[in-house]
């Protein structure tokens, strides 16, 4: 079996042409050559007619008429006797005994390569046999040949065209070949280069955009990877270093400053281990995000039931205005949307101040807004927020791993909706979900 | 004594558990697996079941499963770490009381534990006391050693609702769709107009007190 495209494509065509070129050259043969021979007889009966009539009139002679026509395509010769004739062109007696009253055609001697026998024309005048045969040239013979020629002409620069085109269709799939192998391997920084719009330039394009996406998420997965692990690695550090120092303290003080360490980084790995769990969810609900209609001011104030403890012990008063509205979005997610930015703004409060909570619809929107009167962000922060494993301020040991906002950014645009962000140092932070 | 069954496959995590459980007197039964968790049912009684889903022999859904299908009615915690939507929605649908998932805050686990069992008496007992003060399920009345007072069925309801759950906040939602069902016609300011009417009849109690929370909904608050 031939396993390449392009020998295939090279060898259907060579197949197709000369099947074409066989059936033309028969049909092209058959036709035209016998439209030439009974072309050629009725000239060569013409002439030898009239050359016959010229010489009854004894005007002229037998030498003048044969030099007469001695240039022209088509000749004529007398013959005195009969044998010469005979043996010249392989006639038999009998035969030209037709010829006696009016011009005959017989075949003629056999030309060139295909031992065509190009007819001749014999008449009877007196005792001379005149015949005129076509002037002593292969034009007539080679004409098979010249079709033969045409042909294998025809396929040989066919079969050449057709391996360069085939390598023009060939080479682009090619490519995706040997794209697709590098890909298999985990090398992702690959770009076909496109120069036409057929199907094969389309599906160059869209291998293109799938490659962009894969290194994408590949570089996304790598980079998240790697911050995960850190972000593991370093509480585990601490839990694992406290504890050691845990079992030869002395001081009861000490003792209870490493153990709060210790419950707090704890607290730190839940948490990261929930988020991770929950992002890879979103990833997977991406693909086919399950949406239904729901009260949206209701699963909000669910969400500040579930953070009750948090609120309550720091004191906070919420203000609470939600407006009774009815959204269709993917409950489970939004939840955590909720979730998160409450647990934000309680995290960014101090004691005794307080929490505004609003959802209300202006024209075709849906506007929720959470508003902290805690520590604020600078504009860098604000910049920043919602980047993954990103935390404000490192040097302060706050619970959050920097997961929280950027799954809220992540549901929100899955939602088509806007996060607005004001928000100023050491006053306030408010941020809007625009649905 | 009120004893509580552990089924985790994990012994460190049912240590952890006894320790914290111990200390707030409930005696502690141990199980690694549903199997396990049977034998132990059929020697001693339990009043509440911990249970872990995944564990090897007979997961936590099974045991569930197979508990209520023999008409034990002990107030069950599924404790697991499967914390997908889908996961809970199995273990309330086979008749598991409470959720909790994994990372469990041990204390938190405590306090469900007592809230489990609190409801469990209420229900068996179907009554509710609070000092001298008794809520009858079965007659709608509220009984003080001075008083009696016979309320109408939904106020009764709500009232029951709010004090089974002390301090625990209830939106005008929430007590809509446990009191009327999810079809009523009703809206939200009924329940405002039934919390108006039992504080008028309730007001100079002193047992408890029926609290506004402002945006949220209300809580039943006992008074020490």
């Amino acid at each position: 079996m031939i396993k390449s495209i392009h020998a295939k494509l090279v060898l259907i065509f060579i197949l197709i042409i000369l099947l074409g070129n066989a059936a033309s050259s028969i049909i092209a043969g058959i036709t035209t050559e016998s439209g030439l021979m009974a072309e050629l007889s009725s000239s060569l009966n013409g002439v030898l007619s009239a050359a016959k009539d010229i010489y009854e009139k004894n005007e002229i002679t037998a030498d003048d008429i044969e030099r007469l026509y001695a240039s022209g395509f088509i000749s004529v010769k007398f013959y005195s006797d009969i044998n010469e004739l005979v043996d010249e062109y392989r006639l038999s007696a009998e035969n030209l005994r037709a010829a006696e009253d009016r011009p005959t055609i017989f075949k003629g001697k056999s030309h060139g390569r295909f031992n065509l026998k190009i007819p001749i024309s014999v008449v009877k005048s007196g005792d001379m046999y005149i015949v005129a045969s076509l002037q002593g040239n292969n034009l007539m013979a080679d004409f098979r040949l010249i079709i033969l020629r045409y042909n294998l002409f025809s396929i040989l620069s066919g079969t050449i065209v057709m391996l360069i085109v085939a390598r023009l269709i060939v080479k682009p799939i090619k490519e995706l070949i040997s794209a697709t192998e590098k890909i298999a391997k985990g090398d992702f920084n690959i770009y076909i280069k496109k120069d036409r719009k057929d199907e094969i330039g389309q599906l160059v394009d869209n291998f293109n955009k799938m490659t962009k996406e894969l290194a994408g998420m590949e570089m996304l997965r790598n980079s998240f990877i790697s911050d995960i692990s850190h972000e593991f690695k370093t509480p585990l550090t601490s839990i694992e270093g406290y504890t050691k120092l845990l079992r030869d303290c002395k001081s009861d003080k000490e003792r209870n400053e490493y153990i709060d360490i210790i419950t707090e980084e704890t607290k730190r790995l839940s948490a990261l281990s929930g988020n991770i769990l929950l992002l890879n969810r979103i990833e997977n609900e991406n693909i086919t995000l399950t949406k239904n209609p729901f009260r949206l001011d209701e699963q909000i104030r669910h969400v500040i039931l579930l953070c009750e403890n948090k609120w309550s012990s720091k004191n906070i008063d919420l203000d609470i205005h939600l407006d009774e509205i009815i959204y269709t979005g993917n409950e489970q997610l939004l939840f955590q949307v909720w979730l998160n930015l409450l647990d934000n703004a309680i995290k960014f409060s101090r004691q005794d101040e307080s929490i505004d909570i609003t959802l209300r619809k202006a024209e075709d929107k849906i506007i929720f807004s959470i508003t902290d009167y805690g520590t604020g962000m600078t504009e860098e922060q604000q910049k920043r927020m919602f980047e993954k494993f990103y935390t404000g301020d490192r040097s302060r040991n706050t619970e959050g791993n920097g997961l929280g906002l950027s799954i809220v950014k992540r549901v929100v645009d899955m939602h088509g909706g806007r996060i607005e962000v004001q928000s100023k140092l050491d006053e306030f932070s408010q941020i809007s979900i625009l649905l | 004594m009120v004893n509580v069954l552990l089924v985790d496959d994990n012994e460190k995590i049912r240590k952890l558990m006894e320790i914290y459980l111990k200390q707030e007197g409930y005696h502690v039964l141990h199980a690694e697996n549903g199997e396990r968790a049977l034998e132990v049912l059929d020697e001693t009684k339990a009043d509440l079941i911990i249970a872990d889903i995944m564990m090897p022999e007979m997961d936590g859904y099974v045991l569930t499963k197979e508990l209520r299908d023999a008409q034990f009615n002990m107030p069950i915690l599924m404790v697991t770490a499967k914390d997908a939507f889908i996961d809970k929605k199995t273990g309330f649908g086979l008749g598991a009381d409470d959720y909790m998932t994994k990372p469990v805050d041990m204390e938190e686990l405590v306090l469900r534990v007592n809230a489990l069992l609190r409801r469990s008496k209420i229900s068996s007992d179907k009554q509710i006391r609070i000092g001298d003060m008794v809520l009858d399920f079965d007659s709608l009345e509220v009984r003080t050693p001075s008083d009696t007072i016979i309320l109408p069925k939904k106020e009764f309801y709500l009232l029951y609702k709010l004090l089974s759950y002390p301090n625990k906040i209830f939106t005008r939602q929430e007590l809509m769709d446990d009191i009327w069902g999810f079809d009523s016609e009703a809206d939200e300011r009924t329940v405002d107009v039934h919390i108006k009417r039992l504080r008028e009849k309730f007001g100079g109690f002193s047992e408890f007190e029926i609290v506004t929370i402002r945006g949220l909904g209300y809580k039943g608050v006992i008074k020490p």
